[in-house]
């Protein structure tokens, strides 16, 4: 369910990047909001410090963070770090285009779309799920 | 390096008010405090807790503004100069942001290099158990947005003066 819904989002973030009209915020949002399905479908069932989590509300309840979106920073920097960097990036970025009226830059958003597409690419190649 | 706005984020922290200090707790009491309070009596929990409060916030913007130095530092050794840094502090949740010029916001080099500084020093303080959500924006701000959203501390790197 999870890679299907990171795969619906995905296709809308692919769809808005060819668009003329050009929405560079929503481009971000949704490629974030497809590689946290991607991720999610990836990371869990985990287990850290000797606690199992079956998914993010059950993590968010252990570990005392800001957001159940930091909550998924900490666990991919202590599991898959290789796509902590890549996350923060997607995070952020669809996080803050509020606080620049939405007008978000194109090197923004192709770098968002890049992101996107490295975490799918990797996810692709170990088939279920990505390296951990 | 600049550093001088740690001092600056200190002062602002000595200088909430008690309603801006525990509003952002929205009900969250440290177990210690609770404790305090079952063993000596609800009205002595209640006479302590605004205090108690007001310390565990100062000690948090301690960190925090510790916190800004150390990205400040490490952004500046790539030779990347953040314009204005704006936080938003908490007893729990804090947070730091970090403006640049637009065009070393969407650099490839900023991009490739910058966020990385970012999983450091939040993974870093997780382990102290701060938690602490650092992000960067280019030009062209909403300052009204910003501090809607409980960004009330900005200020200008260049002057070291703080924004209003």
């Amino acid at each position: 369910m999870k890679r299907l819904h990171g795969q619906h989002n995905e296709k809308v973030c692919n769809k808005l990047n060819l668009d003329p009209l050009i929405c560079n915020d929503w481009i971000v949002t949704t490629a974030f909001y497809s590689a946290i399905h991607f991720l999610d479908h990836a990371l869990f069932p985990c287990t850290l410090d000797g606690e199992n989590f079956q998914n993010i509300s059950e993590a968010h309840k252990s570990i005392r963070s800001n957001s159940k979106h930091q909550t998924r920073g900490i666990l991919l920097s202590k599991l898959m770090d290789q796509h902590y960097q890549d996350y923060l990036f997607l995070q952020t970025n669809s996080q803050n285009a509020r606080y620049v009226n939405y007008d978000v830059n194109e090197a923004i958003s192709n770098r968002a779309v890049s992101n996107l597409n490295k975490i799918i690419s990797s996810y692709n190649k170990e088939k279920k799920e990505i390296k951990k | 390096m600049q550093t001088g706005f740690t001092e600056e984020i200190i002062k602002f922290a000595a200088t909430r008010s008690d309603s801006a200090v525990l509003s952002p707790a929205k009900g969250y009491y440290p177990f210690e405090i609770i404790a305090e309070a079952y063993e000596h009596g609800v009205e002595h929990g209640k006479n302590n807790m605004n205090q108690k409060m007001r310390d565990l916030y100062f000690e948090n913007a301690s960190e925090i503004a510790k916190s800004s130095a150390e990205i400040v530092n490490l952004l500046n050794k790539d030779s990347f100069v953040p314009e204005k840094l704006f936080v938003a502090l908490s007893i729990r949740n804090s947070k730091i942001l970090l403006s640049f010029e637009d065009d070393t916001f969407t650099s490839d080099e900023f991009m490739d290099k910058a966020y990385a500084h970012i999983a450091k020093i939040q993974s870093a303080y997780f382990e102290k158990d701060i938690n602490v959500s650092i992000s960067y924006l280019g030009e062209n701000i909403n300052h009204d947005m910003l501090k809607s959203d409980g960004f009330e501390f900005g200020i200008d790197l260049k002057t070291n003066s703080p924004l209003d």
